[in-house]
């Protein structure tokens, strides 16, 4: 019997990535089979799907950090992933609305694909300087994981998957969840943030017991 | 209390609100000179 851990998080989340690969250590060291859903949630709801600006642009202006520190925080970020694996390229990153990402991973889960998906969204977006926020750019990164590319344009102009999307945003209100990552495991243990993974390893086992 | 489970893990483990993300503390401790509040970098 698997364990399920539902996960709200963000793309545009640069600690929601972080976590994730701490997650996956726990995961990997966990004597049990693991459930993983991934949940919907908008940090920045308000945000074009076509910014015009770098990340610097975005921190500074939208949000009125100083730009010295918004770049210090960046590199400070950019050192805190790579600990974990991670390559952030803040240089590259196109900021973006991920509302439409979301209704691609709701796709994807329909599917069996949405852990592969949200792997690839998290590397796009991080790493590789790709845009997440357009029907064409999803489609493309979409197919890489093997959904059929015209099936993602076609769901996604519809919004097939938009009120998924404002039922797990809905939740999260529900619940309380204020910031992502959450990770919610077996229904009964609530984990905030990018916690280190022997919190994620210790709370999996108390799951694995019976309530 | 955060939902209808128990909370475990530590309080201030890193997590991002509102498109602003904060850093540990311990991130930031070896630059209080230069104005670093725990807020900072979105995605």
């Amino acid at each position: 019997m698997s364990v399920k851990v539902d996960i709200w998080s963000d793309i545009a989340c640069p600690w929601c990535y972080v976590g994730k690969r701490r997650f996956e250590k726990a995961v990997a060291s966990f004597d049990g089979d693991v459930e993983i859903e991934y949940h919907s949630f908008e940090l920045a709801p308000d945000t074009p799907v076509d910014f015009d600006g770098s990340e610097v642009d975005f921190l500074s202006r939208h949000k009125g950090i100083p730009l010295a520190q918004t770049e210090q925080m960046l590199t400070q970020m950019t050192e805190l992933a790579a600990a974990e694996g991670l390559d952030y390229d803040y240089d590259a990153l196109q900021h973006t609305n991920t509302r439409l990402a979301h209704q691609a991973l709701h796709l994807a889960k329909k599917h069996g694909k949405q852990i592969e998906l949200k792997e690839r969204l998290l590397k796009a977006y991080f790493e590789q300087g790709r845009h997440v926020g357009r029907i064409g750019d999803l489609a493309d990164l979409a197919a890489e994981v093997g959904l059929d590319r015209d099936e993602v344009v076609r769901e996604l102009e519809a919004g097939t998957f938009a009120d998924d999307v404002t039922a797990d945003i809905d939740q999260a209100i529900e619940y309380g969840i204020g910031g992502v990552p959450f990770f919610v495991i077996d229904g009964r243990f609530g984990v905030s943030g990018a916690q280190q993974p022997d919190v994620f390893l210790s709370a999996l086992n108390r799951a694995k017991d019976p309530a | 209390m955060t939902g209808p489970f128990e909370l475990v893990g530590a309080d201030d483990a890193p997590v991002c609100v509102d498109g602003v993300c904060a850093l540990p503390d311990a991130a930031i401790g070896d630059a209080p000179d230069q104005g670093l509040e725990r807020t900072s970098t979105s995605g």
